[in-house]
């Protein structure tokens, strides 16, 4: 029953699916080929709107009295419907994310994924986005469609405004050396907690 | 058989009271009331959609929390904006992954074409009140319902199709001998098909019991009949009934030794009885 939420994620943003693909193919070339490495627009343009905007399509379709009640209904309830949107998130953020880092290997030249503790960031964003998308979902089960997009402004300014402290002073923004064994192991219990919530939240929205 | 006994909520503005009564097998109950008594509060009680604060509800003796935990349950409501920018197709193919072992195709497809001559290629936003109705309807039947739960579904329906969707429901009741409650407004549709009534009002059950007593038990009277009646009967009548339009509602087994007179109310006469009494 999972795959049938998983399946009906996916048919019901089938127009956006195809929109994520060719933005982060066309978006991925235009942005990596023009800015390099430049870290803050690359490693957040690309995968965050490649998941908030097919995923904010499914949260304003489940955004009514009638839509909850008829999912509640349904057998596997919440547990079912949130790992099913979380495999929806991770699939959208595997590709997004594979897409951006090819680009890396294709057009910077002498881009090694595996030196200087790349993998590492990569798997640092990764986790990152994965957590902001449960909390968005935690937002939309817990408030409404509206607060939740709204959390992705936040977070849009946010990052436009650490990309602008970057370019414009001095300051360093740059990640710390980390162990992609302990990132690994935080993210994993952040994210299971986070799914957790995001279930709790779901059977608590309207009962 | 499924007994239902002392539900009771509480909202901010509205209290369901003591909620009492019993669905049979192939029968259809009407659930009645006016708008905010507390029909929708005890349909969304019974599918677990709300907890209410105490009562139990039990299915041929054992006692569950809601109707699901041991049957499959239909239920068609008369909000029906789901997933309204999905075609018709698409949201029959979700719920036929979610409902696997219990979803049969040939049904649905038999209800949608044959039955509702509906094609399945239109979104649900282009779909007119009386085609969600008949589209959703379709789905719940394909699940092969053991209990059918309908809140005001015909409220939004034009009269022949009204009469046609009532006319599917007594055939699914009496073939598949399942229980049908029905909430509703309009008394017409209800005593067209429905065999008992629940008449709710302000949270409290004021009425249930079959239509066939209530049509033994309540009569309408007007002036010309009533003159013609002894001093003594027009005086318990006048005393006990109400006036409504142009006639007399009375309870004729509420009255002791009266004769009963004029002819069988309507159920809309009773229920301004039951309301006024």
């Amino acid at each position: 029953m999972m795959i049938g939420y998983l399946k009906k994620d996916i048919r019901f943003s089938a127009n956006w699916l195809i929109i994520v693909v060719v933005y982060c193919i066309v978006a991925g070339f235009l942005l990596i080929k023009e800015r390099g490495e430049s870290l803050y627009f690359i490693e957040f343009l690309i995968p965050f709107f490649a998941v908030y905007f097919p995923l904010g399509r499914l949260m304003n379709a489940e955004d009514s009295k009638d839509t909850r009640d008829f999912l509640r209904r349904m057998p596997q309830g919440a547990c079912g419907r949130v790992i099913a949107r979380t495999v929806y998130i991770l699939a959208l953020l595997v590709f997004s994310s594979g897409v951006k880092i090819l680009y890396k290997y294709l057009l910077i030249e002498g881009y090694d994924l595996m030196s200087e503790g790349k993998l590492e960031k990569e798997v640092v964003f990764f986790l990152a986005f994965l957590s902001y998308f449960l909390i968005q979902m935690i937002v939309f089960y817990k408030t409404s469609y509206h607060f939740a997009q709204n959390t992705g402004l936040i977070a849009c300014a946010v990052v436009f405004i650490i990309a602008l402290i970057g370019k414009y002073t001095s300051i360093n923004i740059s990640l710390p050396e980390v162990n992609i064994a302990v990132v690994i192991a935080v993210g994993v219990l952040v994210i299971a907690g986070l799914i957790v919530g995001a279930v709790k939240a779901e059977r608590s929205r309207s009962a | 058989m499924i007994e239902v006994r002392n539900l009771n909520k509480t909202y901010k503005s509205f209290k369901l009271g003591n909620a009492s009564f019993d669905l049979e097998s192939g029968e259809i109950t009407g659930l009645i009331g006016v708008n905010g008594a507390g029909k929708s509060t005890i349909l969304r009680i019974l599918i677990g959609l709300v907890k209410s604060e105490s009562g139990e509800i039990s299915i041929d003796g054992n006692k569950v929390l809601d109707l699901g935990e041991k049957l499959r349950v239909g239920f068609v409501s008369q909000e029906l904006n789901i997933y309204s920018d999905q075609k018709m197709s698409a949201l029959s193919a979700f719920v036929k992954d979610i409902y696997r072992k219990q979803w049969n195709d040939g049904l649905f497809r038999h209800y949608m074409n044959d039955v509702f001559a509906l094609k399945d290629d239109l979104k649900i936003k282009e779909l007119s009140t009386g085609m969600r109705v008949k589209f959703f309807l379709a789905m719940e039947l394909a699940k092969k319902p053991e209990c059918l739960l309908l809140d005001e579904v015909t409220s939004g329906l034009d009269p022949m199709i009204r009469d046609e969707v009532l006319d599917i429901l007594q055939g699914i009741a009496q073939e598949d001998n399942i229980p049908v409650l029905m909430s509703s407004h309009i008394t017409e549709d209800l005593e067209k098909i429905a065999d008992k009534i629940i008449y709710i009002d302000s949270g409290r059950i004021l009425l249930e019991d079959s239509v066939e007593n209530i049509k033994k038990n309540y009569y309408r009277i007007n002036e010309e009949e009533l003159s013609k009646l002894g001093e003594e009967t027009r005086a318990l009548i006048l005393d006990k009934g109400i006036k409504q339009h142009q006639y007399y509602v009375y309870d004729a087994s509420g009255i002791e030794n009266v004769e009963k007179a004029g002819s069988p109310a309507l159920l809309s006469d009773v229920l301004s009885f039951l309301r006024r009494g």
